[in-house]
């Protein structure tokens, strides 16, 4: 509608420009006057829109109607003067438009806007301005008077068409007044005592039927809010409770949010702890094959120490048997000796009565002097053979006697070598015996250790497999713990949403109070 | 040339002339008799007879040996016995030197005898027995006659 008063604004100033310029041509040098008439409302014009970004058909009535009076004055008098050239003319009409058109602008704005409020008062001021127009140019343009005059002939045409536009204005305002009065007082124009036309009596009509139409809408419309206040009331409450609901779904997702946060950090720690329990564990696999591998080699090592003891039992039993045989023998040789030593006894008193008699022969044979001397030197050769069977006798015995201290050392030495090997062989048996143990203590172990290796590997792959399924469940819960932060800020922003639509719940609630008075008061 | 029956004391050698030994025997133990006259150490039975025996070391003034022998000899018509460490045999000499003087309190020894550069005294085995009365020499005799 603005720009639609606009346009009809513009195209009537063109044409008014047009019109001055067929004037102008017509009259000769006065058309410099006429441009700038016509630049005056054409730069408040531009002012107006591209300052102002909008135009009032009032303001613009103002303006055009002071302008029109001043600029009309400033020609007469710059006629008056004779300062006829165009560009002049051109440059202190655009000048003149323009301060007074700030000057009127400012002058609407601050000095007279209540009274410009008024549209009575602009459709006066449009129609005054148009008589001075139409009167003012011929009168300026055709007649050279002196300033004076001039002043005078344009302060009378101004009264004169103030009076016009007073006297023309005046019934149209007394209608607007009455109509308003009646669309004020929510009732129907009965009768309009100023002007009685088919003009006014069909705006009448169209107002009385307009105001109908709008009380009855008024009624629906108070159906209507009173309806929206009790949904909005219902809405406002529902909504409330909704809110509160949704806060605690809130805060019980926050909640959630946060659980799953620390769920989420707990996982990671147990993959963690997990992880490095599988690196335990794998050490623990490595650390116990390492053992298995000893505990093998001990066993082999024990086996081989056993066989060697074996071997040592069976040695020391066989030197054992042996020096048992060779001390036996020993035992016979000292009684063959001591035997012999009976003999070399037996021989060695024969050996002596054999000395003896042989003496007693020689010393009977000397007795009878030369006739015993053969018998004498027989007896001496026999107690000479006698002595060196002793002297022979003496040498076995000594020879014995040698033996028998080397056999009853040798004897001495075997039995004490006996008890060495008696006691080697004890400690064999023990060694076997204490081998035997190793042998089945580290079997025991190996055993042992082999399933414990076995153990670790199943928990070394239990443990990855943990380790995966955790994982996952990190994964699980991280996502899920993203997820509930997502749906708390959701939530939060659903309660946000809730809480906007409650509080635009109670301002339809408090619109449709106050519709609802407000169409009460519209009904009375 | 004579023979004589040489032995041993204290590892010094003396002789006998032969004809005054009868035999040699080599007895168990001596017994010791109470009573027993200057150098008789006590008897033994050899052959069922009690012969009595003479120490000649301790005529001759020496020490003896554990181990001994005893020389027979028959006195009076009686064996007696002497005691010596070691008899070593027989040996024929010619020359038998006579006793020095300073050793002629010895009544016992005879003569001497130079063999192999050695001095080998001689002994008379009936001066070695102790001096006995002619009665009670008699009296045994009787008493063996019996």
């Amino acid at each position: 509608m603005k720009k639609y008063r606009i346009a009809i604004a513009i195209v009537g100033y063109i044409l008014q420009i047009v019109l001055f310029m067929f004037f102008a041509q017509r009259l000769g040098y006065w058309r410099a006057i006429g441009l700038s008439y016509a630049a005056i409302p054409l730069a408040i014009m531009v002012f107006l829109i591209v300052y102002r970004k909008s135009v009032d058909l009032r303001q613009y009535s103002a303006i055009y109607f002071f302008g029109t009076v001043i600029s009309s004055l400033a020609a007469g008098v710059i006629a008056q003067f004779g300062l006829l050239a165009y560009g002049w003319l051109l440059i202190a009409g655009v000048c003149t438009g323009l301060a007074v058109a700030v000057l009127i602008y400012h002058f609407i704005h601050i000095a007279i806007p209540g009274g410009l409020q008024d549209r009575g008062f602009s459709y006066f001021l449009e129609v005054s301005s148009t008589f001075f127009a139409g009167a003012s140019y011929p009168l300026m343009i055709l007649v050279p008077f002196t300033i004076s005059y001039a002043v005078l002939i344009a302060i009378v045409i101004l009264a004169i068409s103030i009076a016009i536009g007073f006297v023309l204005t005046q019934p149209f305002k007394v209608a607007l007044s009455s109509i308003a009065d009646a669309v004020h007082e929510w009732r129907t124009v009965d009768h309009l005592p100023a002007i009685k036309s088919a003009i006014t009596g069909r705006f009448v009509n169209v107002i009385n039927d307009l105001l109908t139409q709008v009380r009855e809408s008024f009624k629906e419309l108070s159906r209507m809010s009173d309806d929206i206040k009790g949904s909005s009331e219902d809405l406002s409450t529902a909504s409330e409770q909704m809110n509160a609901s949704l806060q605690e779904v809130s805060s019980t997702i926050q909640q959630i949010s946060h659980g799953a946060q620390e769920q989420s950090s707990s996982i990671t720690s147990i993959a963690q702890s997990i992880e490095g329990l599988n690196s335990l564990t794998t050490s623990i696999s490595s650390q116990v094959k390492m053992a298995s591998v000893s505990s093998r080699r001990t066993t082999d090592t024990a086996k081989r120490g056993m066989e060697l003891s074996k071997q040592e039992a069976r040695i020391a039993r066989d030197l054992f048997e042996q020096t048992k045989f060779i001390s036996e023998k020993m035992k016979e040789l000292l009684n063959q000796s001591g035997e012999i030593k009976k003999i070399l006894d037996i021989t060695a008193v024969i050996t002596d009565q054999t000395d003896l008699l042989a003496l007693n022969a020689a010393i009977e044979a000397a007795r009878v002097g030369e006739k015993g001397r053969g018998f004498a030197v027989i007896a001496d050769e026999i107690r000479n053979l006698a002595t060196e069977s002793q002297q022979s006798s003496a040498v076995i015995e000594g020879l014995i006697a040698e033996i028998n201290k080397t056999v009853q050392e040798l004897s001495d030495l075997l039995s004490s070598e006996r008890e060495k090997v008696n006691d080697a062989n004890a400690l064999a048996a023990q060694s076997q015996e204490q081998f035997i143990g190793i042998v089945k203590a580290v079997d025991l172990v190996t055993d042992m250790i082999s399933r414990i290796s076995q153990a670790a590997t199943n928990q070394s792959n239990n443990t990855r497999d943990l380790v995966k399924q955790v994982e996952q469940i990190a994964q699980v819960a991280a996502d899920t713990a993203a997820a509930t932060q997502e749906v708390s800020a959701s939530v939060q922003e659903q309660t946000a949403s809730m809480q906007e639509f409650t509080s635009t719940a109670q301002i339809l609630s408090q619109f449709a109070m106050h519709l609802q008075t407000l169409v009460t008061k519209l009904k009375r | 040339m004579r023979y004589f029956l040489e032995f041993a004391i204290d590892r010094r050698k003396f002789a006998v002339p032969i004809e005054e030994v009868v035999e040699v025997a080599r007895p168990g133990p001596i017994r010791p008799r109470a009573g027993r006259k200057k150098n008789i150490i006590g008897s033994f039975t050899l052959r069922r007879e009690n012969i009595s025996v003479v120490d000649l070391a301790l005529v001759l003034k020496m020490k003896g040996q554990e181990q001994y022998e005893v020389m027979i000899a028959e006195i009076a018509g009686r064996r007696i016995g002497f005691r010596v460490d070691k008899v070593l045999g027989i040996i024929e000499h010619d020359v038998l030197k006579p006793v020095p003087d300073m050793v002629k309190s010895h009544r016992s020894l005879t003569g001497m005898i130079m063999r192999d550069d050695t001095v080998i005294p001689v002994v008379s085995l009936e001066k070695a027995v102790p001096r006995a009365s002619p009665s009670a020499i008699r009296n045994k005799a009787r008493t063996k006659s019996k």
